[in-house]
């Protein structure tokens, strides 16, 4: 049902098939931009093509041209299609996760034990992110692995606090009330009854999250945090151009290259996840019927 | 109400002591002579300095929990430390930095708040049709590029290209006159003291260092609002009372403007505090791509030299400010929304 | 609604290009320098050790001697009215008494004249001071032939390992003060240095360039609250932490311009002209250093005019060179190497990130891997100096022929040197270990500090030509942040780094000591194994060549301490950089000098538009 939904929805269309485009981008990248030998043991290594810094325009050889660093943009994009995925899919998953089982056995066993998570959670986002972000990697070295702790650490409290409210709405209606009258247990209640009604809106926010770590990574990467140089990332991929953007001064498009690819595919990852989580909510929501 | 307020606020310093607490415990895992960065910042700066010296001087050998109970002591006489990457007291440079931070973000605020309302608007009107497509499309655009490409973008043309508003705070002889003639610094906002102290001509200037930054923050929130305003919009549309206004004949803008968007404006009354919270700690980059000297920027370079005194203050700083702001909202929300209770 | 905004944005606009009208003018008497990350630690003289301060100590101080015209074998009086040789007869034989004889009629900014007190109490003030990571082991090596003031206190019979100062006895603080004020002594209008042992580069070390020797006003100092030469009260103003010296954020010199402010939250410095300066007014009337760190707002601030000169990395050169009326002045010599280190003795555990297994067993390196000279050799045959030289430094600099740069005397030139070698380096990895290793491969990681791709680059190249050698060779290059690199160092942990020396004062005594002396700044991070061969190898060379005044006897010692070197491969020299300075090309009269830290002296420069 929800799914013909999608599907008769020309933007949600959209969405899905960029996603699936993605998809089947991340899937082939072994054959879309093949490994050279010598990277052999380490495929997420960007190949370069000479060690000066000039990027150079797309040619026959490199269809998308080499950014700062001869780095090969084409296979950064390709290669870089899965690190999207891993980070967005690990990041939103994990903290989603420790999100709702907090949030939501937070708001139902309630009192002083919730308020005490509150509490919790509020010292959590007192961090502003990106200080925190730094402040991890220089403990844990750089990385994207650091950067996914970071990320996790900081994003499950979002998805808690999201959850508790929905919970408190769903914990006093009459079919929990039942449900505990008739003896069941707590955990199941949780699972069974109060979850599948309040989970939709973490789930819409969380597709919404996946493209947007896309971009909180090229933040990291700009500030000389997030994936070691040379790895492929978008983020790092778009942070390569912060000193080509202006071009030179008689040409202010001569390194267009640099920008447009790598913002290209944060800009449609982004707008598929996007387009599918409004989609999803639209339907979700019974009482718009556009 | 006000004892709610009160609990609230009684739970202010416990929270506070926690993210003191947790940053003690990631600075735990450092070793001294990794602290040591904050003295020699890069591998240019190693000469001939002893590094077992240097660590011996700041203390940065001792034990974890010293230096946090005299951290601790220090505070509540009122001392934060001192900052050796801001090459001030902690506290001057949060109280010197943060008006330029806060002056910027509510600046953005207007821009943001306004633009992603009517964006939101315009979507919801043409639900489903290509405005709204358009619209959604334009404002993801602006969230997904990062805000440094498109800062420079607009530095380029704004600043390099047509010359109207370069980086910075203040002109050179704007400048000039803040630091060494007479003028007073009543609030650190640059807009704010140029007119009461008079000066017309440095509001202006302010005000013009002030516009690219904004432009760029707004593109960046447009999406999020708007988001929350279409969905509230569309919900609201579908209730009985606009069908009523529908039916008895009234004009499709008549119900929106009087209508619809005012009930539905109670979310985004509601995320405009997390909204201005995301706007003071998400502007490092904006601060950066345009020179602009707040917060945001000091922080992070001083995060990355692992200027501990600095990270903790500053993070005590933004926790107290969460915490408030956070209360403001909900207190805001019981007041507009009287189903809200706050218990 | 739409008919609003679309007003509001006309307003904007409007308003904007009224605005517009405020834009400055060009100003011949201003002179806007933008640098990049990072402004000064300090500018006290006696702390200062980083290029960023060195730049507004520059501006506001002045010196005894100077080079004239910025070269480094041409030395000329400034505050002194004399360079002392053994032929004027200023310096002794011996070459330990040298007698300075100080100008007459030089005003401070804040009015006082300088006497040959200032100059004197200039030097104990620093020596007394001796803050922690400050350069004042220049003075102290030279006139007490030890390194800091702790070390002063044992020759005066206490403990130099103490926790702070007022555990040790006064009457040895005392005894202390006596020994440093001996070394520097007042006679009418000169004043005498008595050095323990000849140092051909004390002069050096008291030249414009060297931030340390820069001369203050006592009777200010003491009226600021600082130390008033009273013997027995010095140790309230020993090793304070850099922001409660007195001269931290501010200045009295006697150089061309006033410190009006260091504005640290705007992270600018302001001057202006100090128009008694005893050579003549400057002809900038202000000048404003300011730090930008997003190279590509620094350009367009170059490029609309608002800068006059701004901070452009060597990599980033190519992207200015371009720009219309705008001067990229380059090829500037310097005085520096940079140097890929080896580390002896690695500990392998909790350091298996970069030794693998610890193990010659082909996943990992043992901790004496490059305690094996042929290893040494074969990596020094690996790496690809033209490649770097061309493609990386964009030509900007020559490959070395040892530790010491050829900018400085005693270098031979002639020095058979490493080049890229894939035969020799082969031949070598194949004698390492016996053999074994070319049988079983190795496994190791090689690290440079994040954010400087030079260096990054430099290790890549390293990486590719070792790998293509053997495909049981593997090189990992391995990005740390700066605050684990150091950590790393201070326990000898890199197998493989790489690090720069810029120098202090131009003399081949400032590259031996660092590069090649077991006490030395690099022997420590490069493990025990370094420190015993040197100790064996060089030390005695090197201290020997320090005390030699006669300049052929240098010169055999020297040349000695090189071919050991590389025979040793002890490190892999593989750059020596030239500098460059990016400016509009309005500004006119640009002096350089390699013993310069500053990246201009204002005093020379002018603006003139074209």
């Amino acid at each position: 049902m929800v799914m013909k939904k999608l599907l008769r929805n020309p933007l949600s269309m959209v969405g899905l098939l960029l996603l699936l485009g993605f998809i089947l981008v991340a899937i082939f990248a072994p054959w879309i931009a093949p490994t050279q030998e010598i990277y052999a043991n380490d495929p997420y290594r960007v190949p370069r093509f000479g060690w000066g810094t000039t990027p150079e325009p797309p040619s026959p050889q490199h269809p998308m041209g080499l950014t700062q660093g001869k780095y090969d943009i084409f296979y950064g994009i390709v290669w870089g299609t899965r690190t999207a995925f891993q980070v967005g899919l690990i990041v939103t998953g994990l903290s989603c996760f420790i999100g709702v089982v907090i949030g939501s056995t937070s708001a139902y066993v309630g009192g002083k034990f919730d308020e005490v998570i509150m509490r919790f959670v509020d010292v959590f986002m007192s961090f502003p992110f990106l200080i925190a972000a730094i402040v991890i990697t220089a403990i844990l070295g750089r990385g994207l692995d650091k950067v996914i702790i970071a990320l996790v650490i900081f994003r499950w409290t979002g998805y808690a606090r999201l959850i508790r409210g929905n919970v408190l709405q769903v914990k006093q209606d009459e079919y929990v009330m039942a449900a505990r009258a008739g003896g069941v247990s707590h955990p199941k209640i949780l699972l069974r009854h109060i979850l599948p009604n309040t989970i939709f809106p973490v789930l819409i926010q969380a597709s919404m999250n996946m493209g947007s770590i896309v971009v909180t990574a090229s933040t990291l990467s700009f500030l000389g945090l997030g994936a070691p140089e040379g790895h492929a990332d978008w983020g790092q991929m778009i942070s390569f151009a912060r000193n080509w953007v202006l071009g030179t001064p008689d040409n202010s498009l001569a390194y267009w290259y640099t920008v447009v690819w790598p913002g290209l595919a944060i800009v449609l990852f982004v707008l598929s996840w996007n387009l599918i989580g409004d989609a999803f909510r639209d339907i979700m929501d019974p009482r718009i019927q556009g | 109400m006000i004892t709610y307020i009160a609990r609230r606020l009684l739970f202010l310093p416990i929270v506070l002591i926690g993210v003191t607490l947790l940053v003690f415990v990631a600075m735990s895992f450092l070793s001294p002579y990794q602290l040591v960065s904050a003295y020699i910042k890069s591998p240019e700066e190693l000469k001939n300095q002893s590094l077992d010296d240097l660590v011996r001087k700041y203390g940065l050998d001792q034990p974890i929990h010293v230096r946090y109970v005299s951290w601790m002591k220090n505070l509540l006489k009122g001392d934060l430390g001192y900052s050796v990457s801001a090459n001030m007291p902690v506290a001057e440079a949060v109280t010197k930095r943060f008006p330029a931070t806060i002056e910027l973000a509510l600046f953005a605020s207007v821009p943001v708040v306004l633009g992603g309302i009517w964006l939101g608007t315009i979507s919801a009107k043409h639900y489903n049709r290509p405005l709204d497509h358009v619209t959604r499309t334009f404002a993801i655009i602006g969230w997904s590029l990062p805000d440094f490409v498109f800062g420079l973008i607009l530095l380029m043309i704004f600043y390099g290209v047509l010359g109207w508003f370069p980086p910075g705070r203040l002109s050179m002889w704007a400048d000039t006159v803040v630091l060494t003639g007479n003028f007073t610094r009543y609030t650190g906002l640059n807009t704010v003291d140029s007119l009461l102290n008079g000066r017309p001509d440095i509001f202006w200037d302010s005000v013009r260092h002030l516009i690219a930054p904004v432009i760029t923050l707004s593109y960046l929130w447009w999406a999020y609002l708007l988001r929350i305003t279409r969905s509230s919009m569309l919900e609201v549309m579908n209730k009985d009372y606009v069908r009523t206004a529908r039916a008895k004949g009234l004009t499709e803008k008549v119900v929106v403007n009087r209508h619809v968007r005012r009930n539905a404006m109670i979310p985004v009354a509601t995320v405009s505090g997390s909204m201005i919270l995301g706007l003071l700690g998400g502007v490092v980059i904006v601060e950066t791509v345009f020179d602009y000297k707040g917060l945001g920027l000091l922080t992070a370079t001083g995060a990355q030299q692992l200027d501990y005194t600095l990270i903790l203050g500053t993070t005590l700083f933004y926790g107290m400010l969460l915490v408030l702001i956070n209360l403001v909202v909900d207190v805001l929300y019981a007041v507009i929304d009287p189903r809200v209770r706050l218990e | 609604m739409r008919t609003k905004s679309l007003s509001l944005l006309v307003v904007l606009l409007v308003l904007s290009l009224s605005v517009s009208v405020f834009a400055a003018p060009f100003d011949a008497e201003t002179f806007v320098y933008v640098g990049g990350a990072g402004g000064p630690q300090t500018l006290d003289p006696a702390a200062a050790y980083d290029t960023a301060s060195g730049e507004v100590i520059h501006q506001v101080y002045d010196n005894l001697f100077e080079y004239v015209d910025g070269e480094l074998d041409n030395m000329g009086p400034m505050l002194a009215t004399e360079v002392p040789t053994v032929a004027n007869g200023l310096m002794s034989e011996d070459g330990r008494t040298i007698r300075v004889p100080i100008r007459q009629g030089v005003k401070f900014h804040s009015g006082h004249t300088l006497t040959a007190e200032d100059v004197r109490y200039s030097f104990l003030r620093g020596m007394l001071a001796d803050p922690a990571g400050g350069p004042i082991w220049m003075f102290f090596e030279p006139l007490l032939g030890v390194q800091t003031m702790r070390n002063v206190i044992e020759m005066a019979g206490g403990s130099g390992d103490f926790a702070a100062i007022d555990e040790v006895d006064p009457a040895i603080l005392r005894k202390a003060y006596d020994l440093v004020a001996a070394s520097i002594e007042v006679d009418g209008n000169d004043i005498v240095f008595h050095l323990v042992e000849p140092y051909p580069p004390f002069i050096n070390i008291l030249a414009k360039g060297g931030s340390w020797s820069a001369i203050v006003c006592k009777d200010w100092m003491a009226a600021n609250g600082d130390w008033d030469g009273n013997p027995d009260t010095w140790a309230k103003w020993y090793d304070l932490a850099l922001e409660d010296m007195t001269l931290y954020d501010q200045a009295n010199g006697t150089g061309p311009f006033k410190l009006d402010t260091w504005d640290k939250s705007g992270a600018q410095v302001l001057f202006s002209r100090f128009d008694e300066y005893w050579q003549g007014p400057a002809s900038l009337k202000s000048v404003v250093i300011k730090n930008i760190p997003e190279l590509a707002t620094r350009q367009l601030m170059l490029r609309v005019g608002d800068a006059d000169a701004i901070y452009v990395g060597q990599e980033d050169l190519p992207q200015v060179r371009t720009m219309p009326d705008v001067t990229v002045i380059d090829g500037l010599p310097q005085v520096t190497n940079t140097v890929l280190f080896y580390s002896f003795t690695i500990p392998v555990e909790g350091n298996e990130d970069l030794v693998g297994s610890g193990k010659l067993d082909g996943k990992g390196i043992p901790s004496d891997f490059f305690a094996d000279v042929n290893v040494r050799k074969a990596f020094n045959y690996s790496f690809d100096y033209e490649a770097f030289l061309t493609e990386v430094a964009l030509g900007a600099g020559v490959t070395p022929v040892g530790p010491i740069p050829q900018s400085l005397p005693y270098v031979n030139t002639e020095q058979e040197y490493f080049k890229h070698d894939p035969a020799r380096a082969t031949e070598y990895f194949k004698k390492a270990f016996d053999g074994e290793l070319w049988e079983k491969g190795f496994e190791v990681g090689i690290v440079y500090n994040t954010g400087n791709n030079t260096r990054k680059t430099a290790l890549e190249i390293l990486e590719y030509n070792v790998e293509s050698i053997n495909p049981k060779f593997k090189v990992n290059v391995i990005g740390l942040e700066w605050a684990t690199v150091l950590d790393k160092l201070r326990s000898a942990s890199l197998p493989v780094f790489v690090m720069g020396w810029l120098m202090d004062f131009p003399d081949t005594h400032n590259f031996a000591v660092p590069f090649m002396h077991s006490t030395g700044t690099f022997a420590g991070y490069c493990g025990q194994g370094l420190i015993d061969l040197a100790k064996v190898e060089f030390d005695a060379l090197v201290e020997a060549g320090i005390k030699a005044t006669d300049p052929a006897e240098r010169e055999k010692i020297y040349f000695e301490l090189q071919k050991r070197y590389v025979d040793l491969a002890v490190g892999m020299p593989f750059m020596e950089a030239t500098t460059h300075r990016v400016m509009r090309d309005w500004v006119k009269g640009f002096t350089y000098s390699p013993a310069y830290s500053a990246q201009y002296d204002y005093y020379t420069i002018s603006k003139e538009e074209k």
